[in-house]
């Protein structure tokens, strides 16, 4: 199971974060507020979404076996970094002109969470195919 | 705009939360299907399992991480000093060129050091050029540079950002002159080594890009308040003014 389901979610989280990333540049069109324009600081943000939604997807269909599973711990590792800056300073030190609210923390901590959570659990399981 | 970030936001919570528990649910339950499996017959099939084509060894592996996060380092500074260059030659004149030669300086150690990973001429000049640029900023922070009116300047993020890469880069290359890796790889497994090296390349160079960005962030938002400030008349925090009474 172990490498199908670090690319499994790897991809699940790569799609998601440059969906978020690609959808913070344009107007949304369902709410239809289109008049807005992006404060700079915000493309920071995306920016950061896309960079990591590009690096999950790489993690997912560029490596294999234990380098993909050693690799989303480096994942999980940089989003409990990115949960704690944000955290401390829910502006990331002025950079963003809207601070992170509720909802952008548990995105950052479920990222951090199950990227461990699965590392942890392809990890056991070659350990487990290796006795 | 705000809405439907945030409404985008929201979605992808929901798909992180939902998609990533029952993703959980499903490697715990293949980990107790292996574990069982383990104990009853022979390890099943498991690309996890297979032997490695090339296997370098755990020396390798260490000083390929710490070469590819001290070339990131450096690269990273690099561009934040790149990126303050044209603020501070406006400010500071010729004195401000130092940020170019900062940079330059930088990169091409990063070249040098891809070129000949091993050397430790390189190493101690790495250490020593970074370290002279960290004074620099120092005396900048605590005393103010010379010919410069307006006193010591405030720490920002972008040069906090900076001297921090720098530190870690100082770090990396003094491990390797310390000869620290090889003592690493004496006392630990080969196994958690490689789990260690490929989290850490993965982790480490995220982390730096993310620096990096902020910092050129920081420098960016900095300039366009300078040029507000300027039109207004005003004077931007930071700015400077020389010992001639010319105002930048």
């Amino acid at each position: 199971m172990g490498s199908n389901t670090v690319k499994m979610w790897a991809t699940l989280a790569g799609v998601v974060l440059v969906a978020v990333g690609l959808l913070g540049f344009v107007p949304n069109p369902l709410v239809g507020s289109a008049q807005g324009a992006l404060v700079p600081t915000d493309a920071v943000h995306n920016i950061v979404h896309l960079g990591t939604g590009i690096l999950a997807l790489a993690i997912a269909f560029a490596m294999t076996g234990k380098t993909q599973v050693d690799a989303l711990l480096g994942f999980g590792i940089l989003y409990v970094v990115i949960l704690l800056a944000v955290l401390v300073s829910p502006t990331l030190f002025g950079l963003f002109s809207i601070p992170a609210n509720a909802v952008l923390h548990l995105i950052h901590a479920t990222l951090a969470i199950v990227s461990l959570g699965v590392w942890s659990m392809a990890r056991n399981q070659t350990t487990n195919a290796r006795i | 705009m705000q809405a439907g970030h945030e409404l985008s936001l929201t979605a992808a919570a929901l798909v992180l939360l939902i998609g990533g528990g029952l993703i959980l649910l499903r490697a715990a339950l293949d980990t107790r299907n292996a574990t069982a499996q383990a104990v009853i017959g022979p390890a099943p099939t498991n690309v996890l399992s297979e032997p490695d084509v090339t296997t370098p060894s755990p020396v390798d592996l260490i000083q390929r991480f710490a070469l590819w996060v001290t070339l990131g380092l450096s690269i990273g500074a690099a561009t934040i000093h790149l990126a303050a260059g044209p603020e501070h030659v406006q400010e500071l004149g010729g004195l401000g060129l130092g940020f170019y030669w900062a940079a330059l300086f930088q990169l091409l150690l990063a070249v040098a050091l891809l070129r000949r990973p091993g050397s430790r001429s390189l190493a101690w000049l790495g250490i020593g050029g970074n370290v002279a640029l960290i004074g620099a900023w120092a005396w900048s922070r605590t005393m103010g540079l010379p010919g410069v009116v307006g006193g010591p300047e405030m720490i920002g993020v972008a040069d906090g950002t900076t001297v921090l890469l720098q530190i870690a880069l100082i770090a990396l290359l003094a491990v390797r002159l310390g000869r620290f890796d090889t003592r690493f790889a004496a006392t630990h497994s080969a196994a958690s080594i490689r789990s260690l090296t490929t989290a850490g390349l993965v982790a480490g160079l995220s982390i730096v890009a993310l620096s990096t960005t902020i910092a050129i962030a920081d420098v960016s938002a900095g300039q366009h308040v300078e040029d507000a400030s300027g039109d207004a008349g005003g004077h931007a925090p930071g700015q400077h003014t020389l010992d001639d009474g010319t105002t930048h």
